[in-house]
Parts: structure tokens; sequence; C-alpha cells
């Protein structure tokens, strides 16, 4: 099926200029190369870790900035980016704040006065709306801030990691009204680098990294890669030609990189919930045994319904950067099964 | 964003910038008027009490020359500064950049209103008499206006790209305020030097005001037109470079 793209992005680059001294600068690509359509009606998750370029292309696609090589075909003018604390003036009540973002979001000051009460409900400050914003607190400020926001329908809602909204009942309600707005006609596109997040909401995720697309496809696709690469992106290192067991979950923690060598934890366990004995790494011919693995809270908070996952911890594997490295373990029936099968590289 | 919807949300983000700037202060909008006073009582202090110049009238002859000097002088620095201050808004959504600017020149201009009220007041007060000359002063207001926004929207766009205007600025503005005649009539400045004295467009405007205000003349429309026409050059040049430069903004206010 093939559908219209509601605004398509094709090897597009954005740079920033860094002064060096009087006469030199340099320029810093924050995209070099990016490419994917968004279709019209579909959520759109955009993943990657600090600093992969994910604000520059949402200034990109909220129409903030230009590219400076490629191509970008906007089918809609109306893109609106739902961010919290769009420059409140601390010193104006709540309301007047309100008309002033509201404004500058297109409403007209009637639509907007007319508003006054839903957002003040809405936001829950009671007495507070009529107060400067000075005297509100963090929670308060992003209350109003997603209030006025949400009022607004663009055919486009670019929504940047917005659901650490205040507490836990209006982060309830902030994500109710996200999914009324993700199941009714309007384009949303989510960014943020939590998988819970993306993968609840997004029909389809892109993977940024290193100012490229690694990855796009449906959220089950994207993110066992993402997580296998998530600890080496940020040490200037990608995983190639990686082959997972879809019967296991991997996770890499980097601990550091040092001459060549990568030392690393990392968490494994059966999504089927069945032990694991031994576990076993083969680089260039030589095998680490690994016995006893961990307590590991943070797998088992991802994956309460695997009681395996709450133990999954190893520790202590090097593996050289260029070298094909392979995981095996023993299982319940004293097989030893390949489960990945990776290969380091540099970023380049 | 249509021009209608576009100035009124400038008028109503003036009005708003005013109510913040002055929920701050005590005396909130009383400083609108104590300022151009206390800088009155400063330089009437050095030019006429310790310096022994200047004679009856002086302290409405040096009002005249620093309200609306303090009127160029505070919108220009402040306007020149607008663009990077609104770098947080600017990367959170589209927005013309001229809009920040021009809120500026507006919200300045709204105060403007009630000072010189008052200033008239206060001058009749000192034993200024009106005539019917005085009337001449609403054209000048309209041109020294024209020649604030022209001045503003320049500084603000250039600023961004080369940032070391910020420290040129109020040098300039302090270059400037020596040169504009506002201590000291342009009378004293020998005849030979008055086309260098004149080049300075607020040198014309101050000799304007106190031209129809003291000497209760008629205005020098050469040199009223002289400001008018630097003024819409200077304009038509900022328009220019805000619609060359309106993404790339947003990007050199971060870098």
């Amino acid at each position: 099926m093939m559908m219209e793209s509601i605004i398509s992005l094709k090897n597009v680059a954005v740079s920033y200029k860094q002064n060096k001294s009087f006469f030199r600068s340099k320029k810093y690509f924050a995209l070099k190369d990016i490419t994917f359509e968004v279709y019209p009606g579909e959520t759109l998750g955009i993943v990657g870790r600090n600093g992969a370029g994910k604000s520059t292309l949402l200034k990109l696609l909220a129409g903030i900035i230009r590219q400076d090589k490629g191509e970008v075909i906007f089918n809609t003018n109306s893109v609106s980016l739902l961010s919290l604390g769009v420059g409140f003036d601390s010193n104006l009540t709540g309301k007047d704040n309100s008309l002033i973002s509201g404004m500058l979001l297109g409403y007209k000051k009637k639509e907007i006065e007319r508003l006054y009460d839903e957002i003040k409900d809405f936001s829950g400050l009671g007495d507070f709306y009529d107060r400067p914003v000075k005297t509100y607190s963090s929670g308060m400020r992003s209350r109003l801030a997603f209030s006025i926001a949400i009022f607004a329908s663009p055919d486009v809602l670019l929504v940047d990691e917005v659901l650490g909204v205040g507490d836990a009942s209006f982060k309830e309600k902030a994500e109710s009204v996200l999914l009324e707005k993700i199941n009714s006609n309007m384009t949303v596109i989510i960014v943020s680098h939590s998988e819970n997040q993306v993968s609840a909401l997004a029909n389809r995720v892109v993977w940024i990294d290193n100012g490229s697309v690694r990855k796009c496809g449906p959220a089950e696709e994207v993110f066992p890669e993402y997580n296998i690469n998530v600890g080496f992106s940020s040490h200037g290192l990608r995983v190639e030609n990686y082959d997972l067991h879809p019967d296991f979950y991997f996770y890499f923690l980097v601990e550091k990189v040092s001459e060549g060598i990568v030392y690393f934890n990392f968490f494994l366990f059966n999504l089927n919930d069945n032990p694991i004995y031994d576990v076993t790494l083969v680089t260039e011919g030589e095998e680490t045994l690994f016995q006893l693995p961990l307590p590991s809270p943070f797998t088992f908070k991802k994956f309460p319904q695997i009681k395996t996952s709450s133990v999954s911890k190893y520790k202590g594997g090097s593996v050289g950067i260029g070298k094909e490295s392979k995981v095996f373990v023993i299982n319940e029936e004293g097989h030893k099964i390949e489960i990945l099968n990776f290969f380091l590289k540099k970023n380049v | 964003m249509r021009i209608k919807s576009f100035f009124s949300v400038v008028l109503v983000k003036a009005f708003l910038n005013l109510k913040s700037e002055t929920s701050n202060n005590k005396f909130s909008y009383m400083w609108w008027i104590l300022e151009p006073l206390l800088h009155m009582s400063a330089y009437y202090f050095v030019f006429s009490f310790l310096l022994d110049r200047g004679g009856p009238g002086y302290g409405s002859f040096l009002l005249m020359g620093l309200v609306p000097w303090l009127w160029f002088s505070k919108t220009v620095n402040k306007a020149s500064f607008s663009l990077i201050q609104g770098r947080s808004l600017m990367n959170k959504m589209y927005i013309l950049k001229i809009f920040f600017p021009i809120t500026i020149v507006l919200q300045s201009l709204i105060k403007q209103v009630f000072v010189f009220a008052v200033l008239f007041f206060l001058i009749w007060g000192l034993g200024v008499e009106f005539s019917k000359e005085s009337l001449w002063v609403i054209l000048i207001i309209i041109v020294e206006l024209l020649l604030i926004l022209s001045v503003s929207l320049f500084f603000a766009v250039v600023v961004p790209f080369f940032r070391d205007f910020s420290i040129v600025v109020p040098i300039a503005m302090q270059f400037m305020m020596f040169c504009s005649g506002i201590f000291f009539s342009y009378k004293e400045v020998p005849e030979r030097l008055h086309a260098w004295f004149f080049l300075n467009p607020m040198a014309v405007v101050l000799k304007g005001f106190r031209d129809v205000l003291i000497d209760k003349t008629i205005p020098s429309f050469d040199e009223l037109t002289y400001v008018v026409v630097f003024s819409i050059v200077l304009v038509l040049f900022s328009f220019c470079l805000y619609k060359k430069l309106d993404y790339k903004i947003a990007k050199a206010v971060l870098e």
C-alpha cells in the first residue's frame, strides 16, 4: 500500500557553526543524513541517545530551522511542537501566560479567553492560576504548559518527552489526552529515549544515531537492535552484523573502552522464563565462562512477568573492536546454543 | 501569520511585558517618571550647580533632552538583545523574528506616551509656556519613533551574528549621548561644525523638541527629512535582513 506522506525527509543534513578563533569556525553536523517519511494519521516514535540529533530533528520538523542539505517536503502547514515551558514570564499569572502562549500558538485572543476555565480545570492549578508563575512549583509549571498546549489541534503534533509531567494523577490525565489525540486522525511524532513510552504508543519507530537514521520500522523490530547498541553508541562504537536468538534478551552495559578493547557487563535471560546455565563468550578462539548471575532490578522492572530477569546481570566481559564474538548458553537440557553473534565497529 | 494577528500578538505581548516589568519593583509604574527625574537631578547637580552653567530654565532644557534620549537609548539597547533573549521561544515554535524587536519598540512607546504627558506637565510647572508651535512636537515624536524603530530593528538582527556588537552597542550609545546635545545646546557648537553635529539623527530630534517647545519656532523640515530618509532606508534594509535570515536566526542565537 502506497500512501502520500505528510512529511518527507530526503538525505537531510543540518550543521551548526562553532567559533574557534577570530577567523576560523568549524562546522558541526548535528544531522548528517536523515531520510524517512511520516504518513498521515500514524504515530511515529523517534528514538536515540542524548546528543544523537533528536532535538535538532524536532526543530526541523517543527519548521523552526531549515536543512543545509537535502530536502524536506511538508504536505501540511499545521505542525506544532508540544513542548513544556514555552518561555513563561514568571512575573505574570498563569492566566496571562496562557493568553500569550495561546496567541503564539495561533489562537485569537477571544478564543483563549473562552478557554481560561478549561485550562484552569485541566491543569488543576485552582487559585494558583491567578497568581504569578514564579510562585509555582516546577510540576505546576509543566502542568500549566501541558494544559495550554493540549488544546491546540494541529495536523501534526510533535511531542517532546512530554509524559514526565507533574504527579502520578496528572500524568495519567496527560497520557489519556495524548492517547485520545493518537487515536484520532492526528499525526503524532513522539521523541524520546525511553523504550517504554515509545513502544507503547508508536506504530513505527525511527532510530537516530550519530545524526543518521540507523533503523526504521515497527517497534518490535527496532528496539532489540537499539538496546544492543545503546551502550556502545556513546563510545563511538556500533554493533555490526549482530544476530540475536529471538528467545533471549541481551543488553550491554559498557564499562570502558581502552586500547581497542571494550570492557562490559551484560544482562541476559530467556524470554520464556527458562533457566540459563553457564554462559560463554567466545572471541578470537578465546573462551570466557560466566557462571553466577547477579541480581538485576533494572531488567526486572522492565520485565516483571519474567522471574529469571531479576537475576540476570553478568560481569567482566571484554571483546576487541573489529573482532567477531559469540555468546553461548547451556540450556536446561544441557545443550550449548549460540544466542548472539556480533561484531563491534568504530562509528565513522 | 497574518499581519493583523501578528500585530495583535505584539500588542498583547507588549502590554504583558510592561505589566511584568513593573511587578518586580515597589514603585512599579512610578519609575517611568522617577527615572528621567533622577537623571535630570544628577545632570542638574553637575552642570548647573558644580559647573555653574545653564542659567534659568536649565531644568526644563535638560528634561527636554533627557526624556527623548532615554526613550531612544533604552529601547535600542533592549531591542539589540531581544532576539538573543527570545532564543528559547523561537526554538520552540516558528515565529517571525521581527516579532521580538517590534514588541520592544511598541512596549516602550506605550510607556513613553505617559512619560511625555508628565514631561509636558512638568516643564509647564517649570515655567515653559506653550504656544501653537508646541503642537509640532507631535511630528517630532513621530520622527523619533521612526528613528528608534529603524535603529532597533537593525541592531537586533545584527547582534546574533556578530556577538561583539553586544559590547559595541552600549559604547555607541554612550558616544551618541555626548554628541546629541542633551546637556548643552547646539548653539554652543561652532557654526562650521554644525554639518558634522547634525549628522547624528538624535541631535536633530533633540533640537526639534527645543525648537518647538522653548524657542517656539517651526522645526527645520530639511533636518527632519534627513532623519526620516535615514530611518526609512535603515528600516527597509533591516526588513531585507529579517527576510533573508529568518531561519538562520534561530540557529545563530544558539551558536
